[in-house]
């Protein structure tokens, strides 16, 4: 479990929406002053939930009409200071956590807000910790009247926060300083509630805008892709101002600059009838985006296309939910040059977007999770006019009429303050909340300069009950070499693997036994680019991890020497329903916590586990002994009989301790079949065989089926299974520095001196 | 203003009724530009109590069951068109109604946790041109495959509203002809 707390010292809403005016620090004081004396004041009844989009909940009391533009204005005409609102950046002191601050309390539409987000530095990669918010601060102008003091304003307030926090409460100095000076520095306290000081950040002011996006637009042939609105061309809510996509945004306080160029997407990517489907969308967004990544990232993708399948009226649509990266626009039906067209493809390109920061309909609001109430009288860009009401206007006209073209206050919110994994593109699904997964352990990092990559591998499906287990393979980018902990079995603890069930739920595997062992350091370099292990992980501390049948998501993280976090691909796997009796009946052999902890264990004698060698046993002898699933059963009595078992004699004083011999026959019966059935049921495969064992466990058994032949005296016969193996892991996909190991691993009883040159390597033989 | 029974399509589970929403009669004039909204109501005519939903987000240009489709011809006017929705609100449990025999209902009035959207075309109908108008509706809940009354917005467990759904009677039914000349 992660215990960072980034507010702790290292051991060394005001519904201020307003008139939309530019606001001075200045003013957002008085008037929060004058609400607080105010006999019925309320607080602000803000109610964060940290798991839902848009999550702030308030009463509105003030329409927010807006009447100017003043984006990009850091300073005031009351007194010529500049503003204080912005993005900020800066790390403690001694501490390789940075912070980057949001302040909200002047501008363009302030809303009163304090939010950030905290990154860990380790090693080569930059990982998101979590995500606070404060959302009622009281804000102080500090007036000198000294001549040596500064004027300074101070926000004080207790925060939300997606970690436990011991220091929740938040104070933030930050000096005013004329407009034509450079923005000052922010230093943020943080403190327990009772006052005692923890981390403290100094920020260093990065920019007036809240969150940057990269932004790319492509559009298909044929289509005239929107430019710009003129708002005062027709009737309007709002000041006449000519916008683009990216001012639309701006004026949200994100900075998401027009694309400077777009590509064109050939219209055969909507195939041959010129319909475009939500896979092939995503297609294009696959070969067109620039900046497509399966990760979580500021970065967002609008197609400008023609028409969608789902129907001929069909303006937008974000087509994908789980990364929200990807919107696109129709022109079919929004084209024309019209002021009123003009105007609606603003409005849809705009609404898109901002389904990809995790934003739903004005009339959806209470589908979000957790719910808010529907906004049917909101003027956002979020809305369809067609369902505005307002006091007794409603439909399209009235909302023209009134839209001054912007999100509403909630959107707003959501937009500069919204914890990261619920706006980020990449982040939370559409809809939905943060996951039952630790922040830290697997977000995914900011940057990697780690210089590794780890992947993860298994079959596609498995049989109920069958045995899930993972190749693992860490492999160098950097070419110029360096020292890598090779030990990436899960046992060690160097890597761990999340498991993600169909309903969400997220389990960490946590191995039965946790060895603890120094890091095994190895020199990778050309010769040696990738370390393999495979790892049962059907059965842990936590039992069963694939007990239902269903979809599976796997993923991995791999902790670096220098600190860094290497993190895999996502591995997705199905376990299959029983479809019969047999099937059904092998799952129960297999489903025991006994046999749960014989596969962990590749087998035991301990008297605990009888139940679980009794049903292996009636794997391997009984009716079910020609499917499959039996390999897995000969391997852990295999190599189980393979070695010998000691066990103390409890019932007498002296508790004596008796050994069991290894049983070499049995062994290589057992071992020599489930060896045999893995190569005779794929021999050719290039992946992982769907039934059997995976190479580095049939490499493992091979390699002790070998060694019992020749404690038996079979020389040949050892010598026989070592030449299987060569040839077995022969295969062109297969790494030659693999195929060398093995066949170093096979020359001792070969009888071939592997050190002495490749000439005497075991040959490969053409036999299967 | 006339109505003529000859074009609906009858069912003996429930009727659809529109109506100027107004207290109009037919002395009552019809003038081009002015708002005249239509009144929709769904009569249990049956001996049974049934099961209905009123209209979604989506019903109205027939993108999921139930589809309420509203059709206004006169001389050439065009009739307004909601935005075709990008997604879809999950139908719940709450958005069932049950009408006991003889009970009507308001397909479009939100209540009781039922989330009921307008028919866009109905509430907005502002005639442009002088003319003989003539308004129906189509219901149809004539669907018993779930996929097309479920909604597509995510996070949703369609669980609870599976059994609702079968009990809806699945049919299409054809309002009364609303017939009217606008001056």
């Amino acid at each position: 479990m992660y215990t960072i707390d980034p507010t702790t010292a290292p051991v060394s809403g005001l519904n201020m929406t307003g008139n939309g005016l530019n606001y001075s620090v200045d003013q957002v004081a008085r008037m929060q002053n004058i609400l607080m004396r105010k006999a019925t004041y309320e607080p602000e009844n803000v109610e964060y939930d940290k798991s839902a989009p848009e999550r702030a909940t308030y009463p509105s009391t003030a329409q927010n009409s807006f009447r100017s533009s003043n984006v990009g204005k850091e300073t005031t005409a009351e007194n010529q200071k500049r503003n204080v609102s912005g993005r900020y950046r800066g790390k403690s002191p001694g501490s390789n956590i940075e912070l980057e601050l949001r302040i909200d309390v002047d501008g363009l539409r302030p809303t009163r807000r304090v939010s950030g987000d905290f990154y860990q530095t380790v090693g080569g990669t930059i990982t998101y910790v979590g995500s606070f918010i404060v959302t009622t601060p009281t804000l102080t102008v500090i007036t000198p009247t000294h001549t040596s003091e500064q004027e300074r304003v101070i926000i004080d307030g207790e925060g939300i926060f997606t970690f436990t926090t011991g220091s929740p409460r938040l104070w933030i100095t930050i000096p005013r300083v004329d407009g034509f000076m450079p923005p000052a520095s922010a230093v943020a306290q943080f403190m327990t509630t009772a006052g005692v000081p923890g981390a403290q950040y100094t920020c260093a002011f990065e920019s007036s805008f809240f969150r940057r996006v990269e932004f790319e637009m492509d559009f298909v042939k044929s289509v005239q892709p929107f430019k710009s609105y003129k708002t005062g061309v027709l009737p309007s809510g709002g000041p006449d101002r000519t916008l683009t996509v990216a001012a639309a945004f701006a004026e949200a306080g994100i900075d998401m600059p027009d694309p400077d160029g777009t590509n064109e997407v050939p219209f055969d990517g909507a195939g041959i009838d010129s319909k475009w489907t939500n896979r092939e969308l995503h297609t294009a967004m696959e070969n067109h985006f620039s900046r497509y990544h399966n990760e979580p990232g500021w970065r967002v993708w609008l197609l400008a296309a023609t028409l969608h399948e789902n129907g001929p009226g069909l303006r937008g649509i974000m087509f994908d939910r789980d990364q929200r990266q990807g919107c696109a626009v129709f022109h079919d039906v929004i084209g024309g040059s019209t002021d009123q067209i003009v105007r609606a493809q603003l409005r849809t390109y705009v609404h898109e977007l901002g389904h990809c920061f995790n934003l739903y309909h004005s009339h959806h609001k209470e589908y979000m999770q957790p719910p808010q109430p529907n906004r049917l009288d909101a003027l956002s860009w979020m809305h369809y006019p067609d369902y505005y009401r307002s006091g007794g206007l409603t439909g399209a006209a009235a909302y023209w009429a009134a839209f001054p073209f912007q999100f509403d206050d909630l959107e707003l919110i959501h937009l500069r303050h919204a914890f990261r994994n619920d706006i980020i593109m990449g982040g939370n699904p559409f809809g939905l909340g943060a996951a039952d997964l630790d922040p830290l352990l697997f977000a995914d990092p900011i940057e990697d300069l780690s210089g590794l990559r780890l992947s993860i591998k298994a079959a596609e499906s498995y049989y109920f009950g069958e045995p899930i287990v993972v190749e693992l393979k860490l492999e160098l980018t950097d070419i110029r070499g360096k020292r890598v902990n090779t030990r990436i079995h899960p046992n060690y603890g160097y890597v761990q693997i999340a498991i993600k069930r169909s309903n969400g739920k997220i389990q960490i595997y946590q191995p039965l036994l946790q060895q603890c062992a120094e890091p095994e350091v190895e020199y990778m370099d050309v010769n040696m680019p990738a370390a393999y292990d495979s790892a049962y992980i059907g059965y842990g501390k936590k039992g069963f991890y694939f007990d239902d049948p269903g979809a599976y998501e796997l993923r991995a993280v791999y902790h670096a020497m220098d600190g860094s976090k290497v993190f895999s691909n996502t591995l997705r796997l199905r376990v299959d329903a029983p479809i019969n009796e047999q099937e059904r009946e092998i799952a129960n052999l297999f489903l025991g916590e006994d046999q749960g902890k014989l596969l962990y264990l590749l087998g035991s004698d301990g008297e605990t586990l009888q139940k679980g060698n009794d049903a292996f046993e009636e794997m391997i002898q009984g009716k079910h002994k020609s499917h499959p699933m039996a390999i897995y059963a000969k391997l852990v009595k295999g190599m189980n009989a393979s070695r010998p078992f000691k066990k103390i004699e409890t019932d007498l004083k002296s508790k004596l301790v008796s050994v069991r011999p290894a049983d070499y026959m049995l062994s290589k019966d057992l071992l020599s079949g489930a060896c045999g059935q893995t190569i005779a049921a794929d021999p050719t495969a290039d992946s992982m065989a769907e039934v059997g064992l995976d190479n580095i466990t049939l490499n493992m058994a091979m390699q002790r089926l070998a060694e019992v032949q020749k404690e038996q005296g079979d020389v040949a016969g050892a010598q026989s299974t070592c030449q299987d193996m060569v040839n077995y892991f022969s295969k062109p996909h297969i790494p030659s520095f693999v195929q060398d190991r093995i066949s170093s691993q096979a020359a001792p009883i070969l009888g071939v001196d592997y050190t002495s040159g490749t000439e005497s390597k075991p040959k490969r033989s053409k036999k299967k | 203003m006339k109505q003529e029974a000859q074009e609906h399509q009858q069912s003996d589970k429930f009727t659809v009724t529109i109506f100027p929403q107004s207290s109009w009669t037919e002395q009552t004039l019809v003038k081009v530009n002015k708002p005249f909204p239509i009144a929709i109501k769904i009569r249990n005519i049956s001996l049974e109590p049934i099961w209905i939903v009123g209209v979604l987000d989506g019903s109205e240009v027939g993108v999921r069951f139930p589809r309420y489709i509203p059709k206004i011809e006169g001389p050439g006017y065009q009739q307004l068109i909601p935005e075709w929705p990008e997604m879809t609100a999950p139908i719940r449990a709450s958005d069932f109604i049950e009408l006991q025999p003889g009970e009507s209902f308001d397909p479009t009035q939100p209540a009781s946790g039922r989330a009921y959207l307008p028919l866009i075309a109905f509430r907005d109908f502002t005639p442009t041109t002088t003319g003989t108008y003539r308004i129906s509706l189509t219901l149809s809940t004539d669907s018993a495959n779930e996929k097309g009354w479920l909604g597509s917005l995510p996070n949703f467990d369609k669980a609870p509203v599976s059994s609702y759904i079968y009990k809806v009677p699945h049919i299409t039914v054809i309002s009364n002809l609303l017939t009217f000349t606008v001056l």
